[in-house]
């Protein structure tokens, strides 16, 4: 690759920061087919950046499919799309129905109390919801995970969550400087004013990031609750036996880059990547080739599903995959397949 | 621990800042990287062999808003933006043009995009009327420069134009042509008669015809009568 142009270089000249100089060296690169790839792929890393507004991508999508289907049914195609809305109907049956509705609701909410006190949050494997709470903060929920918010707060002295799974919060402070706590299942309590950090709470065990501000954590040992005071990029491990282990980080922001669908690995095992797949995806992976089994990944992976990310992993390394309902089976794609099993 | 090798030489398309490659076998920096820009779209590719929907899909989730976003850098418009780049992804499926792309998708749509949205600024800028009805007359293809620098010079222009009119003005236009007002709406908001906010639409598009039309004359108004036969089709 040519290293006068860089992506520096090519950032600043979309922002219209280049020389005449400059320019005119883009222009004598960008004659190589391989260059021009390169410049796309900034241009759409600058554009993506540097929004000027933000496009509905869904609306458009469906006037597209709607294009495509009227000129599938009627050959020659104006390409003026027909934006009449459908009829509104009143249909006159429609009280019962509203009202069946509310009876089973009600219904619904007397037989779960639970339902009725908590509102609850989950994601599906491979999903990622954003939620606003009634207090404005916000909170990020991973794969596989559930948030429980109670529904009546009047009167109440702090802000309770119940997590399992992984969630990262980004917590608003009220006027009357009310705590704002996250328990898990395993005792651990996250105590915060305003702040941003992540938890993570499944089976392997509880883990508490912190990006910034303050929180303190109490943990449930022996037969009383210890506490401690977390700093900005600290990392705070609760194991399954209570074992507390804290370290400090140099990104914390990693660990909630998941948010934006990006998984980064750093000399992450095989072993470790097979459990982030069960937790995440619901796919279980365990590897029989030694050999395979003893890499390391490093690189950071934008990835939409579980399939996207499977293709991004197994491009540059050799490996093939093939899947089968939750079984996936991963083959050298020079040697015999390897399989593995639920 | 055991032989630890990296796994992945994979250019990430978003902030690859945090993106570090790493790799056994050294290809060569150059080779490596254009399999890398390549190989991202891999899962649009595989998409479109299941089927051209899902394949279509992925694009609009990946680039819809970047292309429109580069679009409205020309012509200043949602609306004209969203268009330019609907109708390129229209004719990309149901011409079954994806069947015959052999850079990435990327590189051919923003191409693309910016070829007819530099036809619609050359459109604009040699119409003496008003442009209402630019967004439904079909843009011909003309010629476009050969060097690449043009287009993001086009834009800077554009928007420094734009930067240039009075504030009031400005307002104005952006209202109608970004948010895609109505003068009578645009009149209300800012508490305009409506002839006067039709004055400063007028004197904000001579405005920035003059500002570009020195510079651009050559390139945008002889590659536009080169067109204008076209246009009758």
């Amino acid at each position: 690759m040519d290293t006068a142009v860089t992506e520096t270089l090519l950032m600043n000249y979309f922002a219209g920061q280049a020389s005449a100089l400059q320019k005119q060296l883009i222009d004598h690169w960008i004659k190589e087919p391989n260059n021009q790839e390169l410049f796309y792929a900034v241009l759409e890393n600058w554009e993506n950046q540097h929004p000027q507004y933000m496009a509905d991508t869904r609306k458009a999508r469906d006037r597209h499919m709607e294009r495509l289907a009227n000129q599938a049914s009627n050959g020659a195609a104006t390409g003026i799309d027909q934006t009449e809305r459908p009829p509104v109907r009143l249909y006159p049956n429609w009280l019962p129905a509203v009202f069946a509705a509310a009876m089973l609701v009600l219904l619904a909410g007397w037989i779960n109390r639970d339902w009725l006190l908590y509102k609850t949050y989950t994601t599906a494997y491979g999903q990622i919801r954003h939620l606003i709470l009634a207090d404005g903060s916000k909170v990020t929920l991973n794969a596989n995970s559930s948030l429980k918010e109670p529904r009546f707060t009047l009167g109440q002295t702090v802000r309770t969550v119940q997590l399992t799974g992984e969630a990262d919060f980004t917590v608003t402070h009220t006027a009357d400087n009310r705590q704002f706590i996250v328990h898990t299942e395993r005792g651990l309590d996250v105590v915060v004013l305003g702040t941003e950090f992540t938890v993570y709470s499944r089976q392997p065990g509880d883990r508490v990031i912190l990006r910034k501000g303050q929180v303190k954590l109490m943990y449930p040992q022996a037969t009383m609750k210890q506490s401690m005071v977390m700093k900005p990029g600290d990392l705070v491990k609760v194991d399954r036996k209570g074992r507390v282990q804290s370290r400090t980080v140099r990104q914390p922001e990693q660990y909630a880059s998941w948010r934006s669908n990006r998984f980064v690995f750093d000399h992450t095992t095989m072993p470790e990547i097979a459990q982030f797949f069960r937790e995440t995806y619901g796919l279980k992976l365990i590897i029989t080739d030694a050999e395979v089994a003893s890499w390391t990944v490093t690189g950071a992976f934008t990835a939409q599903s579980a399939e996207e990310l499977l293709d991004a992993l197994s491009q540059g390394s050799g490996l093939t995959y093939s899947q089968h309902d939750k079984t996936v089976t991963l083959a050298y794609a020079s040697n015999q397949p390897i399989t593995i099993t639920k | 621990m055991g032989q630890t090798k990296s796994l992945i030489s994979y250019i990430s398309t978003s902030n690859s800042r945090l993106f570090t490659i790493a790799s056994d076998e050294d290809t060569g920096p150059c080779e490596n990287n254009r399999t890398g820009l390549v190989d991202s779209e891999a899962f649009i590719r595989n998409a479109f062999a299941r089927s051209a929907n899902e394949g279509i899909t992925l694009l609009f989730e990946r680039y819809y808003q970047p292309l429109c976003n580069h679009a409205v850098r020309y012509v200043s418009s949602r609306e004209i933006a969203e268009d330019i780049v609907s109708d390129l992804f229209y004719e990309l499926q149901s011409k079954e043009i994806f069947k015959t792309v052999t850079s990435s998708f990327r590189a051919f749509l923003f191409t693309a995009v910016r070829n007819r949205a530099f036809d619609y600024v050359r459109l604009e800028m040699n119409r003496s009327t008003s442009l209402e009805q630019a967004g439904t007359v079909s843009i011909p293809i003309g010629q476009h420069p050969d060097t690449v620098t043009q287009f993001e010079e086009l834009y800077h222009d554009v928007e420094k134009s734009l930067n240039q009119l009075p504030i009031q003005r400005r307002r104005v236009y952006i209202m109608h042509r970004f948010e895609g007002k109505k003068y009578s709406e645009i009149a209300k908001d800012l508490n305009l008669s409506v002839k006067t906010v039709e004055a400063h639409m007028a004197q904000a598009m001579h405005q920035m015809r003059k500002a570009m039309i020195a510079k651009w004359t050559m390139i945008l108004l002889i590659a536009c009568n080169l067109a204008v036969p076209l246009q009758g089709l």
